[in-house]
Formats: structure tokens, sequence, C-alpha cells
């Protein structure tokens, strides 16, 4: 709840992730959904409501898995909210495994229980871990050009997934515009058939922006100032590529 | 005018030159390669709009750069009030050359129009 109050207070927009992604659902977009859901809780691991509608696109899924981590996960936190759908769910699917699996397998359901829960608990350190790196990479990017103003890489949705900035910037609206100019890009290039962009510059005023694409859709921006050495942005953006697609 | 364009074109690796108006209604080109000029022109004038709405408001003295990197070709582009230069390049261009020479040549171009 903690996390969902800063969210409030830092964007009241953001709320309507979980809405969103719910309306997503409801029109078959179901790995949107998700994909918007998670990268929301990876800032804003206390979003009960988006952790809510996250599990409801795995269940539609049937992922069990993933399902089972931000089960425990609520459990572990605010079992009160777990809808009685996702309790049945729950209790129900490890039964079906146990039959696929093994039929004389002994070990006490408790033991299993516990095992499986070390297991996610890790799996969520993990996850919570690999986003501080993406994090820490960089920020150690950003100490060694002084002229860079900020480093973001978000989703063509316009969805920031990590971001670091010198001064004060609204996260969001950066990433919206990010992603408007990109998918102007595309539609641009498309006129003159060509494939897509490997990169993009800008360059306004005192500002300029450098746009790397990542994955299919997802894009390093490095923000900075006309002091900007291009050649010292490209080496770091190139290095910075490298680590984060393999955390993405 | 048409000298500005033709010293830009003389640079290695250079496929074409486009002078446009923020329409994309062509004013003058250059242009050696197979890519239609027109579309070219389109586009420009469509990244000229999306700078000017989406990333700031087109300041008429210090002119907007953009630089699209693609697979097969570098595309320029310089945008001071009006006005949109395009140069299509190959990829292995000098970029640092190359804005530098279109800074020079959009500035004199949007003096030789406001005269």
């Amino acid at each position: 709840m903690k996390d969902q109050n800063e969210l409030l207070n830092n964007d009241p927009g953001s709320l309507f992730i979980a809405q969103l992604a719910s309306m997503y659902i409801e029109n078959g977009l179901v790995n949107e959904a998700i994909g918007m859901c998670v990268q929301t809780l990876k800032s804003y691991p206390g979003y009960d409501e988006c952790r809510l509608v996250l599990m409801k696109a795995y269940q539609m899924q049937n992922d069990i898995e993933n399902f089972s981590i931000n089960y425990n996960y609520l459990k572990g936190n605010v079992p009160s909210i777990i809808p009685s759908e996702f309790k049945e769910y729950y209790n129900q699917e490890p039964k079906d495994v146990d039959i696929q699996t093994d039929e004389v397998n002994e070990i006490p359901a408790k033991l299993e229980d516990t095992q499986t829960k070390t297991m996610l608990e890790d799996k969520l350190e993990e996850s919570i871990n690999i986003l501080d790196n993406l994090q820490n990479t960089i920020k150690d990017s950003m100490k060694r050009l002084s002229s860079i103003i900020g480093i973001v890489v978000s989703d063509d949705t316009g969805i920031p997934i990590t971001s670091s900035f010198k001064m004060d910037m609204d996260i969001d609206e950066t990433t919206a515009l990010i992603s408007l100019t990109i998918n102007d890009m595309r539609e641009a290039l498309q006129i003159i058939e060509l494939s897509s962009f490997k990169k993009i510059y800008i360059e306004i005023g005192k500002g300029i922006i450098y746009i790397f694409p990542l994955t299919a859709d997802t894009y390093l921006t490095i923000i900075g100032t006309k002091n900007t050495n291009l050649g010292m942005v490209q080496l770091i953006a190139k290095k910075l590529i490298l680590e984060i697609k393999d955390y993405l | 005018m048409i000298k500005y364009l033709e010293k830009l074109n003389d640079i290695l690796s250079v496929k074409g030159i486009i002078l446009s108006d923020k329409d994309g209604i062509i004013i003058e080109s250059l242009m050696s390669s197979t890519l239609n000029k027109e579309l070219i022109a389109a586009m420009a004038a469509k990244v000229a709009l999306n700078i000017e709405s989406n990333i700031s408001s087109i300041d008429n003295v210090i002119a907007s750069h953009c630089i699209i990197f693609t697979d097969s070709v570098n595309i320029f582009f310089s945008i001071l009030g009006d006005l949109i230069l395009i140069i299509v390049a190959d990829k292995d261009i000098n970029i640092g050359f190359v804005k530098i020479e279109m800074n020079k040549a959009i500035n004199q171009l949007k003096e030789e129009f406001s005269q």
C-alpha cells in the first residue's frame, strides 16, 4: 500500500495502469497487459491492484509459475485482498502437478510447499537484484559523462522501465514523448519503404536526444546537452546496450 | 542557392540533397540515388512536425538537427524555420563533417531566402 500511495503522490495518472491493463485483458490483449503490469510492478511492487490484474492475466494463460510468484507475494503482504477465485486456482494447480509428476512421491505436502515458497522467494529476489543492477549500470554511465542529463529505458508504449536523471524531470512525460517520437519516425521510415532505424539522433536548441533500440519494443534514450561528445555517447550506449539486453 | 546544395552533394558518400518547405514541398533537389525525393521530402516534413509538436517548439534562430541511422542509409535533416534541408548518405559517411556543412548551408540558405 505504501508504494501505491507513493505512486499516487508521484503521478496520479499512473493508477490507471491497472484499469488500462484490465481493459487490455477484456479485449484479448493479455500479453500487453502482462507487459504493462510487470513494468509497473518493477517500480512499484506494492501496487496491489496492478498485481491482481497481472495474476488474472497469468491465470488466463494458465501460467501457474508466474501466478504463484505473485500469489505468494500477496499472501505474505496483504493476504486479505486475495480473491477466493485465485485461492482456488492456486490450491487446485499443485494437485494436478502432483498427479502428473509422481504419484508415489512421499515428500510431505508442507515440506514441498516450503521448498516452492523458498524457490519463488529466491526468484523474486533475483528479479529485484536484476532491477537494482540495471539501475546501477545506468547510474555508472551517467557519472562518466558530465554533460548527460538523463538516461531512460522505456518501451514503445511510453512506459518507463528504468531511468536516472541529474535534474528534476517528469519521467512519464519524457518517456511518452520519446515513444511518440519513435512511433512517428517508424511511420515516416515506412513512407520511404526503409526498414526500421538503428538509432536516432535529435539536436534541438541546447539539448540532444539519442535513441537506441534495445529489443523490438524497448528503447534506450540518452538525453544530454549540446556539449555532449557524440562519440562518447555512442560508446557508452554500446556498452549499456550489451548489459541491458542481458537483463531484458 | 544551388551552389550551397552542390557543395553538400560533393561530399563523399552523399547520395542526394533535398531542400523542402515544412509541408514537404520540394524547393530544390540534387538526387542521384534511386530513392524517391518526393517521399523523402514528405518524410522529412513529418519528422519536422514531430520534433516541433512532440519535443520542442522550433526555434527560428537555431537549427534543429535529426539523423536517422538505418541499415542501408543515413538520413540527415536540418530544420530552420520553414526550411528543411535533407541529405541522404551512405552509412560510412563522416557524420561530424556533414553536420558542420549542413549547419553552414542551412544558415546561408535561410539568409538568402530572407533577402
